[in-house]
């Protein structure tokens, strides 16, 4: 195993972790018991400031 | 698992991904259900990670030489360096797919990242349209066109295919990236709009939102525009940047829609007016992305983009329909809804030049895609009935006589510089004029004040311009006819043609321009420094953050302005195409002379091409050799000579008799004209024989007749010499060349010089006919040397030009030259494109500003400038 195997199969277990995690994320949108945990603050928006 | 069918499976499953957040997000927008347009945005940040792991996978594939992959195998080979490799992840259509993927994931991904928590209807269909335009994306890759496709019979071939020469350059190399993200980019704000449309939310808010996101499109689309450009420029050796080809038109069509949609987007946030244009060109400027796709791609136009055989139109084709009657559809249905909140108010206000703008910029599309579609379409015969019978209607109503069109109809760079060129000079004007003009308001007794102080200085600043141009091109032509400098001018003026003309109205244009926003900025500098006691710096910071649409605008126009002074430079350009050069001949062009010093062969191992390399030596019309140069040359010959003036850069050298002259050229050539290219093998003083071998023999595996080349430079310092000199024989099996030579103070001669070392004073000598004891030499020192080539490749039948070029503001001396068919001849492109480099300086400009805009902490907010009301100043 070299160098950039072990480079790509870090990078690849990193990715495919955040993509699990955001995957997971919908998922919990979706389901009843985890509702309230997401309602904390919203980020600011940028509506404000007349058109 | 092997990475081919990792690679399928993640292809699969971002393909789900997509296809699930699509549902969710239009389930969610439909039924207005928070929840699943949330879960809708996590779906799409989730597919742009699976996208980024995708895009590793493939580049793995390709830096560890996998060529079980049939894209691996067809794109790279183990020679190519790492560089070109990574570079080779775009150079094929599967993996420009991929490409494409990728960057929409992430940029969809960053998209839903700023909209987190956001789970009202307009977010969902803004998700909603971008999830499914990455499962368009998807299909195609899992139905028709897999980067990860493996041979099917066998493991692949022990090396690949190698990348096209022409992509084998760094500009080339970095091209596509910037031009495909630039259409990719434009799915956002489409996608934005959309959800604005579908939701009937005409707040304006989308379109704010949206800034950032179509000034990084443009900005993209402009790079790689402009690296484009600049690679045609210098690899392609036809004296040109852009050649109307319809690849190019392709790629400046959405960038013409998406110029004019950044100028509706400040017109919409300031008070409301031109919603439906800026709604229209969002939904214009995505389908162009598209038409362009569709174009490069099909088998429509023969291009190097289009790569053959495609699986891909048919497909194209109806995304283009589809987005073309949904976006139609939801623009008639809240026609209504979107009635702007105030009409325009006068025609000399500021929203007034941006409508002429839109319509400026729509006609340029049309007759950009007319002249694109118009050769092609006309070779069906179908077609070609109909356009007659139209054509024949037309002339019966006029009462003209009607010559009916036989052939497919050719349209040309001309007919496009002809019929853009005075659009693309409208659009200047409209630069200059459009920034004087107020908000919401007709042009008041200040503003027209303003206005034409601003135009007066302009007018000044295009007049010296002007003078300065004409005058650069008079005092040329005056010094290569030797009239006065006046009557020159004239004649140039005169001879101008309508490029040149064309030319001319831009500079007068762009000078307003620079002068309008250099005004702008010294005058809110200075109301800052006086109100606010700040440095020059620091207000110049504070402008461009307060107002970046209306400084930082005024940058980007500068940019305009100075590339537009670049294509005006055509108006004072000089060229000499195709010129057949022999040795020692020269041509001249504007003032200066360009003499044909020689040719040598190269051979580059590392990237495995060979390189016919043309040594020109450019001077000055009046220019001769220094004193210095003579010295130098004096100090190298023999005693006894004397030096006297020669023709141009030579010097005339007299030796004491003949013998010792012709001794000193032979050596002299030899060293200048043989040493480069060939190698003494072996040397037999008694028989005065010399056996010559190419010195980087790589170079006969790609140029075979570059052997014949080197002989041929060898027999013309025979044919100096004289009948029977000197003999020339080629060995049966091996390059080599076998010289006998007559007599032995000239096979000494020859023999020195092949073996010379260091740097020789002279450049190059040729012998005085019928005078024994002269010679001619140009010292070395003397111009400049230029050196363009032709490169051949070992694993591609196509060469490429690499051109010299001397850049300068006045003047831009390209020359681009390929091997002509009469050995040691040079076929010779030479140009003089003044302000040229000013081109490539706007562009510079263009991006950098628009970088400083589009960066997400400079996002362009309706800022309120006090400088404005304090100094008077129409915004």
């Amino acid at each position: 195993m070299t160098g950039m195997d072990v480079v790509f199969a870090l990078s690849m277990a990193a990715v495919l972790t955040l993509a699990l995690r955001d995957l997971l994320g919908a998922f919990g949108e979706v389901l009843p018991e985890d509702q309230d945990r997401r309602g904390g603050a919203l980020p600011p928006s940028d509506d404000q400031g007349g058109a | 698992m092997s990475v081919a069918a990792l690679g399928q499976v993640l292809v699969i499953v971002l393909l789900g991904t997509a296809a699930l957040a699509t549902v969710l997000a239009v389930a969610g927008a439909v039924r207005k259900r928070e929840d699943l347009v949330r879960a809708a945005g996590w779906g799409v940040r989730g597919a742009g990670w699976l996208a980024v792991a995708m895009a590793l996978l493939l580049f793995r594939a390709i830096l560890t030489h996998d060529f079980r992959i049939q894209y691996v195998a067809q794109y790279t080979d183990t020679s190519l360096p790492v560089f070109y490799l990574l570079t080779a992840f775009w150079g094929g259509e599967k993996g420009a797919l991929a490409f494409w993927v990728t960057a929409l994931g992430l940029l969809a991904a960053v998209w839903a990242r700023s909209r987190q928590g956001d789970g009202s209807p307009e977010t969902g269909w803004a998700l909603g349209v971008l999830s499914a335009t990455m499962s368009f994306f998807l299909v195609l890759m899992v139905f028709a066109s897999s980067p990860f496709e493996t041979f099917a019979a066998s493991g692949g071939p022990p090396d690949g295919n190698g990348l096209n020469p022409l992509l084998q350059n760094p500009l080339m190399a970095v091209h596509p990236p910037p031009q495909l993200l630039g259409f990719i980019a434009y799915a956002v704000p489409f996608a934005m709009a959309f959800g604005a449309l579908a939701t009937g939310r005409a707040d304006g808010t989308w379109s704010r939102r949206a800034r950032p996101w179509s000034l990084f499109a443009w900005g993209m689309l402009t790079a790689g525009l402009v690296v484009g450009e600049l690679w045609s420029y210098l690899e392609l050796g036809w004296g040109g940047y852009w050649g109307w080809d319809p690849v190019e038109n392709a790629a400046l069509l959405p960038w013409l829609t998406g110029t004019a949609m950044i100028h509706t987007t400040s017109a919409e946030y300031r008070g409301g007016q031109l919603r439906r244009w800026n709604l229209a060109l969002a939904g214009i400027t995505f389908w162009l992305t598209l038409f362009a796709t569709f174009l490069t791609r099909s088998q429509l136009i023969q291009s190097l983009h289009s790569f053959t055989g495609s699986a891909l139109t048919p497909f194209f084709l109806w995304s283009l329909v589809v987005t073309a009657v949904v976006h139609g559809g939801l623009m008639a249905w809240r026609w209504k809804a979107f009635a702007p909140r105030e009409a325009v108010a006068a025609w000399t206000s500021r929203e007034a030049a941006v409508l002429a703008q839109i319509a400026l910029f729509l006609l340029m599309v049309f007759v950009v895609m007319w002249g694109t579609l118009l050769p092609k379409l006309s070779e069906s015969p179908a077609v070609l009935a109909a356009m007659n019978r139209v054509l024949g209607a037309v002339a019966s109503l006029t009462g003209r006589e009607f010559i009916p069109l036989s052939g497919a109809i050719q349209v040309g760079p001309e007919w496009f510089n002809r019929v853009v060129g005075p659009l693309g000079i409208a659009l200047l004007a409209l630069t200059a004029v459009g920034p004087l003009l107020p908000n919401r308001a007709p042009v008041g007794a200040e503003g027209r004040r303003l206005a034409w102080k601003t135009a007066l200085v302009g007018a000044v600043a295009a007049l010296v311009l002007l003078v300065l141009l004409i005058g650069i091109r008079g005092r040329a032509l005056g010094i290569a006819s030797g009239l006065p400098w006046g009557r020159a001018s004239w004649i140039y003026l005169r001879g101008l043609s309508w490029p040149g003309i064309y030319g001319l109205a831009a500079v007068v244009f762009a000078g307003m321009t620079l002068a309008v926003a250099s005004q702008d900025w010294v005058s809110a500098l200075r109301a800052r420094r006086r109100t606010a006691g700040e440095s020059w710096r620091r207000a110049a910071g504070v402008l461009f953050r307060t107002n970046p649409g209306r400084f930082g605008g005024h940058l980007v126009h500068v940019g305009v302005a100075l590339s537009f002074l670049g294509y005006a430079g055509a108006a004072g350009k000089l060229v000499q195409k195709d010129v057949v050069l022999d040795r020692l001949e020269s041509i001249t062009l504007g003032g200066r002379e360009i003499r044909l010093l020689g040719t040598a062969e190269t051979w580059n191992p590392e990237e495995n091409f060979g390189s016919l390399q043309a040594r020109f030596l450019v001077t000055g019309l009046r220019e001769r050799p220094s004193r210095e140069a003579q010295e130098r040359l004096r100090g190298s010959l023999p005693p006894g000579v004397v030096l006297e003036p020669g023709e141009g850069a030579f010097v005339q050298v007299a030796f004491p008799d003949a013998t010792s002259a012709r001794s000193w050229w032979v050596q002299a050539r030899a060293q200048a004209e043989l040493a480069p290219s060939l190698v003494v093998m072996a040397t037999d003083r008694d028989r005065r024989v010399v056996r010559l071998a190419p010195r980087t023999p790589g170079i006969l595996r790609v140029v075979p007749e570059s052997f014949q080349r080197m002989g041929e430079a060898i027999r013309s310092i025979g044919q100096d010499l004289g009948e029977g000199a000197l003999t020339l024989a080629s060995g049966r099996r091996d390059p080599v060349w076998t010289v006998t030579v007559r007599d032995p103070e000239v096979f000494e001669a020859l023999v020195a010089g092949l073996s010379g070392k260091g740097d020789p004073a002279w450049m190059a000598v040729r012998r005085v006919d019928g005078d024994p004891v002269r010679v001619e030499v140009i010292p070395a020192g003397v111009g400049k040397v230029m050196t363009p080539e032709v490169r051949f490749y070992l694993r591609s039948e196509n060469p490429t030009t690499e051109v010299d070029i001397e850049a300068g503001f006045w003047s831009d001396l390209y020359l681009a030259a390929t091997p002509a068919r009469g050995v040691g001849s040079v076929n010779l492109t030479a140009m003089d494109h003044p302000m040229m480099s000013v081109l490539w300086l706007g562009a510079l400009v263009i991006l950098v500003v628009t970088t400083m805009l589009a960066w997400p902490a400079a996002a362009p907010v309706p800022g309120t400038a006090p400088v404005r009301e304090a100094e008077g100043v129409p915004s």
